[in-house]
């Protein structure tokens, strides 16, 4: 690692044109950094944390698209700002993070990547992420990519578009952490889903069996919410701890399942 | 990389992964965007990049293709403030000053996005990304909103410094 | 004094506004080079090598500096107040907190001074850290410092006292004791603006420090005593500060730039990365305040104990003087004629504590507004009645025996309690400064005040304790 901070000063600096040429400079991966929207990796680079030796930059390579209703289909480069003006909810609300200036930039593919807001609403809403890296291209269910995201490049997400959505979330306003506990909810076909994230800072976020069991057997959501306990591995980290994170999920599980009653 | 900055064609030498941020204030001298943090997060760099409010130090050049960048050199100077920058001065929303710049970008950003008098919620909303630790923002969301308004309390004579209701 | 109440143009206003007022960051000079730092990643440690040659021939690097650059590298914050200097400008044997500079290095961009930090070459043996101030006399705990954790005002005694009555008497007389322990947390200023300075070794032998200090004359002091040299060969450029509240008085980004721009003979500028900021930089320590009062089921309170411990961190900076004024508060607005405290300041091995909006102070007014609630709560009186009994009127001494001329306490009870929308009975609101009830002071307070000493510092357990000693 030291050896190659001497010998390499300057990254190779690729700006992709097309999708084609992002997956063939990307490979498998090994080597390469992303930049998406630049609010996760730039700081990086700023502070020395990192030394790539090439960079993949992915503002030109057409991977910004939104088209379709039912699923949308979101290019892994699409801003969270432009997300939220045409996404089903929850997937809005969870766009609409609170930083309008980053937003504007952040992208949907980085924010997935990264544990960020977006995963438990494109849970609860059965999307699908189509990315490339070593095997190839795949589509994936977005709680198989987002459980060993590695190596991976987001080409873009299957979004299908629910009865309802609602979004609960317990954070900081504006503050540029991970939020303490996020929930979404969705009203599909086939029933309610259920999701949680901020469990930890990178922890990703999980679907909560227990709780769409417990809904569709005809609890109400308060009784419903309580077994999201069951679902979850809550860690203590510099934001809450684990126990406070116990103690508040159910309440803001009851929450959604609450909205989503009134959204239906 | 070259961008127009300030209505002037700029042709950058640096790398394609150098900070906006570092172009404005090391090659360019437009020492208005401030290195509060470098992790965009408290707003103390934020331009307009077309317009748009957006933070330098997240920004590379190599994003900047053709770019038109406003920074707070632009928005007027002390014979000719804008209406953002007076209803700051008159409101005492400035106090050390460091995060002015980015709170004079965002909220002009704002009141040109609205094209209307602006509420207090907008405002909080469009710069609550904004980190001060001098004013306690209320006297900025005073300002912001009162801008918005093209009031203008005259108090503050830029050149003429004259203490008010004071006998000399 | 016409201006009183007059809204004036702030001065610096219109360049605020424009972006034309100057921070230290703004700066650039020909030949300006960028300083990084090698920091203890660790919180105690014996440094066993330090190897900077790597690194000096590093890119773009002009200096790398460590302790044997700098001309007088231990000095303290307030020598002149009697305090031995205790703290290295760069480390040299050891590491006392996270965050503790070891080396600075100075090169042509950033980039390459961060990268050459990286390839300094340090090693450290570990040893165990200690962080709980409550433990400062309990024997199995590491010592921050050779002479141990807790620091001596005097040769023979540590804490920083008052004595004022009998507080013995006023404990034996009350009709109930009430006990409280206040721990307010360390607080980090962040200010918007991160430390800076830039240095310019002139010429002529001077050197120029632009610098971001709250305190310039006191920088200029600790500079010149690092550099050994006289101050009038120092000239500091600042005033511009982007916030400081009490985080821009210690002193370390002046001399460290100083020091090196004079060894490359170019001048060095050094912005801290908010990482340094949060992580490094000094804050509000944690205090842990103990209060017990004395006191009559009518609500006067005869006597007042308290034990205070201070987290100075892994240096004394300024803590003593902290102590001292926290100390000097601890009766707050009130008068309260048998007083006994105890402020003790502690090493540890945090970041060196230091000044936030009212320094020592916050933390005593803390403790003792939200103790003098619980008293009101245990007597089961209003709280506003149990403050306007108590406070401050003309005549009445400070625990350091300031007779007050003409305190402010209860016009500030009576503005704060009509600006919150409490309506308070009239007596309450006819109230001066001048008169009690009655009297103009109780005569057991007079009595109380005129009683000789007779507290003595209790120890439990190896460790000083609330209640009085015999």
């Amino acid at each position: 690692m030291l050896a190659s901070r001497l010998a390499a000063p300057e990254p190779e600096v690729v700006v992709a044109r097309s999708e084609a040429e992002a997956i063939a400079v990307f490979g498998d991966g090994a080597g390469i950094t992303v930049i998406g929207g630049g609010t996760i990796v730039t700081p990086l680079l700023t502070h020395g944390a990192i030394w790539p030796e090439r960079v993949l930059m992915l503002q030109a390579a057409g991977l910004d698209d939104i088209s379709g209703r039912d699923p949308l289909e979101v290019g892994g480069a699409v801003t969270l700002a432009a997300l939220a003006e045409v996404a089903p909810e929850p997937l809005a609300a969870a766009a609409r993070i609170p930083d309008y200036e980053i937003r504007g930039q952040a992208t949907v593919g980085g924010n997935v990547t990264v544990g960020g807001d977006l995963q438990p609403a494109l849970i609860v809403l059965g999307a699908r992420v189509r990315s490339a890296g070593a095997g190839g291209e795949r589509l994936e269910p977005i709680e198989d990519f987002i459980a060993a995201p590695w190596g991976r490049l987001v080409l873009s997400f299957e979004v299908p578009r629910p009865l309802a959505g609602a979004f609960v979330q317990q954070r900081r306003r504006h503050s540029h952490t991970h939020p303490v506990i996020t929930v979404a909810v969705a009203l599909r076909g086939d029933g309610v889903h259920v999701a949680v994230g901020g469990l930890a800072e990178h922890a990703p976020a999980v679907a909560c069996p227990s709780v769409e069991r417990a809904l569709s057997g005809g609890a109400p959501p308060r009784e419903a919410a309580a077994s999201v306990v069951e679902d979850v591995r809550p860690e203590d980290d510099p934001l809450a701890s684990a126990w406070y994170r116990s103690r508040v999920l159910p309440v803001l599980v009851a929450r959604a399942l609450e909205q989503l009653e009134e959204a239906r | 990389m070259k961008f127009v900055v300030n209505g002037r064609q700029h042709t950058s030498v640096a790398g394609p992964l150098t900070t906006l941020l570092y172009v404005l204030r090391e090659e360019l001298g437009l020492v208005g965007a401030k290195a509060g943090c470098q992790h965009g997060s408290c707003g103390s760099c934020t331009v307009l990049i077309d317009g748009e409010p957006r933070r330098s130090c997240l920004t590379v050049v190599a994003t900047l293709d053709g770019a038109e960048i406003t920074t707070v050199e632009a928005l007027g100077d002390p014979s000719h403030l804008s209406d953002v920058q007076v209803a700051f001065n008159e409101h005492y929303a400035a106090q050390c000053g460091f995060c002015t710049p980015g709170m004079l970008l965002a909220a002009t950003a704002l009141i040109s996005r609205k094209g209307r008098p602006v509420e207090r919620e907008e405002v909080v909303e469009a710069l609550g990304g904004h980190y001060c630790r001098c004013t306690g923002y209320v006297r900025i969301l005073d300002a912001v909103v009162a801008a918005s308004r093209g009031e203008r309390l005259g108090t503050m004579a830029p050149t003429a410094l004259e203490i008010r209701g004071v006998e000399p | 004094m016409k201006a009183v109440g007059a809204s004036l143009p702030r001065y610096d206003g219109v360049a605020h506004v424009t972006a034309a007022s100057r921070f230290v960051d703004d700066f650039s000079l020909p030949g300006m080079l960028w300083a990084k730092a090698l920091r203890s990643p660790v919180a105690s440690a014996r440094i066993l090598r330090l190897d900077t040659a790597r690194s000096a021939t590093m890119p773009g690097v002009h200096a790398v500096i460590t302790h044997s650059d700098v001309p007088n590298n231990v000095v303290g914050h307030q020598e002149v107040w009697g305090i031995a200097p205790d703290e290295p400008l760069l480390a040299e044997h050891e590491v006392r907190y996270v965050g503790q500079l070891i080396a600075v290095v100075a090169a042509e961009t950033e980039a390459q001074a961060l990268a050459a930090v990286q390839a300094i070459e340090v090693e450290f043996e570990e040893r165990p850290a200690f962080f709980d101030m409550r433990k400062a006399w309990d024997s199995d705990q590491p010592h921050v410092t050779p002479d141990g954790n807790v620091y001596f005002y005097y040769p023979d005694q540590p804490q920083r006292q008052i004595r004022k009555g009998d507080v013995a008497a006023a404990f034996a007389e009350a009709d109930v004791i009430v006990e409280g322990v206040y721990r307010p947390g360390a607080v980090e200023q962040a200010p918007a603006e991160p430390a800076s300075a830039l240095s310019v070794a002139e010429p002529n032998g001077r050197v120029t420090i632009h610098s971001t200090s709250q305190a310039l004359y006191y920088s200029m002091d600790i500079t010149a005593r690092h550099l050994r040299m006289p101050i009038g060969q120092l000239k500091f450029v600042g005033g511009t500060v982007g916030g400081g509240f009490g985080g821009k008085i210690d002193t370390l980004t002046e001399p460290v730039t100083a020091v090196i721009a004079l060894k490359a003979r170019r001048p060095v500028k050094w912005r801290w990365t908010r990482e340094e900021e949060m992580l490094c930089s000094s804050t509000r320590a944690a205090w842990h305040v103990e209060i017990a009062d004395a006191v009559t089921r009518d609500g006067w309170i005869l006597g007042r104990r308290t034990l205070t411990l201070h987290d100075a961190g892994a240096y004394m900076r300024t803590s003593a003087y902290a102590c001292s004024k926290h100390t000097f508060h601890l009766a707050g607005a009130y008068s309260i004629p048998a007083c006994a405290f105890n402020t003790f300041v502690v090493m540890t091995n945090h970041v060196p504590t230091a000044a936030m909006r009212g320094f020592g102070v916050t933390s005593a007014s803390f403790a003792v507004e939200t103790h003098m609630t619980r008293v009101a709560e245990v007597l089961g009186m209003d709280p506003w009645e149990l403050r306007l009994k108590n406070a401050n009127r003309v005549g009445d001494t400070s625990p350091s025996r300031v007779v007050y001329g003409n305190p402010s306490t209860v016009t500030t009870l009576l503005v704060a309690a009509e600006a919150a929308g409490v309506k308070l009975p009239p007596k309450q609101r006819a109230m001066t400064n001048a008169m009690r009830e009655g009297a103009l002071l109780p005569a057991h307070l007079v009595e109380q005040q005129r009683k000789p000493e007779t507290h003595l510092l209790a120890w439990r357990d190896g460790r000083p304790a609330l209640e009085g000693g015999s």
